[in-house]
């Protein structure tokens, strides 16, 4: 999933990728809302709700907002600029950096949420703040992973997208290629995913509270494991493969 | 290209600035929220024939005429002409937009904070009936 960059990239790799980082957006979504009253996986809401408290002048909430929307922003700016700093060792190793970062935060809302969480507002404005960095970084990540083609935190620009390529699908006048065929494959994998971490993730959350961001940390360690153990794997059976007299030479 | 760089990095500055200023300039709705709110009005917004609505009204427990107490530990009294209706908890969520309020006997009453000011706090109270009709409760301090 994050061993190739986005010229190697299979469909199959994108599959993957989307599959679970859409079902980690969903679970941190719908875990937020029902937690906190906000959504932490997409900023579309949060301009708007910007823009109406500005009119209404609502101070506190001006200020709020905008800390949210600049830690969404900050947490994408951040993801892209670890790549390509880190991008000399490796490309599994620059790809799993902000992963490992997400995954922190993550523990650190859901230890604080489990153990310490009053209630408070001020404590609410900062969980949901690390929420909105934490998908910020997770948007970003998969996004430049993927040269754009894939984006798991929100759905409006999936919508369009299938939208438009359903039209091209179904179209006489089109061709359905098999390109249009994974790309199809792809929006409806994110959909599925996001859907079905949204409900799981308001599933936990009503029954294990914040535990369910541990689970989340979970589907990310996943995402970063996933290649490690492909690796580990593959060299394996490489080494059984080989023939005896190989092994004994080396020995 | 350098030009472009020092219009982002200070329109960046600005936002930040203007962001951090906010904080330390506008009250937080947990504190404007503490004391006696005296209420001044209970409508419907939509409409003001109850019975049109799908929703059964019994379920709602309505505050006419209260004046609510809200304490800086989070408690809440309910007072009607001098005499204590009841006792709770009050929580503030969201951006500070969300109020929850929690009865002694466990029932949970959740309200969209439409104002909330020194002198004025509105409330709307969505009872379930999405288009059909929300309660708005207006307080004065």
């Amino acid at each position: 999933m994050l061993r190739n960059d986005q010229k190697k990239r299979s469909t199959k790799d994108n599959l993957m990728l989307a599959g679970s980082t859409a079902t980690a957006a969903g679970m941190v979504n719908v875990a937020s809302v029902v937690a906190f009253f906000a959504f932490t996986s997409n900023v579309t809401g949060h301009v708007a709700v910007l823009a109406e408290e500005i009119v209404k002048g609502h101070w506190h909430q001006v200020y709020i907002v905008m800390i949210w929307l600049l830690l969404f922003l900050f947490g994408a700016f951040l993801a892209n600029y670890l790549i390509y700093s880190v991008v000399r060792k490796g490309t599994y190793v620059a790809h799993s950096v902000p992963v490992i970062l997400e995954i922190v935060v993550l523990l650190g809302v859901a230890f604080y949420g489990h153990h310490y969480y009053s209630e408070t507002l001020r404590e609410t404005e900062w969980l949901v703040g690390a929420l909105l960095f934490c998908m910020g970084l997770q948007n970003s990540l998969v996004s430049t992973i993927t040269g754009g083609v894939v984006k798991t935190t929100h759905v409006t620009g999936l919508f369009t997208d299938l939208g438009a390529e359903l039209s091209q699908w179904f179209h006489p006048k089109t061709e359905s290629t098999k390109i249009l065929k994974d790309r199809l494959t792809l929006r409806f994998t994110i959909l599925s995913f996001y859907l079905f971490g949204g409900l799981i993730g308001g599933w936990f959350f009503l029954r294990f509270d914040f535990m369910v961001f541990y689970l989340v940390a979970a589907v990310m360690l996943f995402v970063a494991y996933y290649d490690m153990t492909m690796m580990v794997t593959k060299k394996t059976i490489e080494k059984i493969k080989r023939p005896a007299h190989e092994i004994q030479e080396q020995n | 290209m350098p030009k472009f760089s020092n219009l982002i990095i200070t329109a960046g500055i600005v936002i930040v600035t203007v962001a951090v200023s906010l904080g330390f300039v506008s009250n937080n709705p947990e504190n404007i929220i503490l004391g006696n709110w005296e209420e001044d009005s209970w409508t419907y917004e939509k409409t003001n024939e109850p019975s049109m609505f799908y929703y059964d009204l019994t379920t709602v427990r309505k505050h006419e005429a209260e004046n609510w107490v809200f304490g800086e530990n989070n408690t809440i009294t309910f007072v009607k002409n001098g005499e204590i209706l009841g006792k709770g908890t009050w929580i503030i969520k969201g951006r500070g937009h969300i109020l929850k309020l929690t009865h002694e006997d466990g029932h949970i009453e959740r309200y969209d904070i439409k104002e909330l000011n020194d002198n004025e706090m509105i409330l709307n109270f969505d009872i379930g009936m999405e288009s059909r009709g929300i309660a708005k409760l207006t307080f004065k301090k």
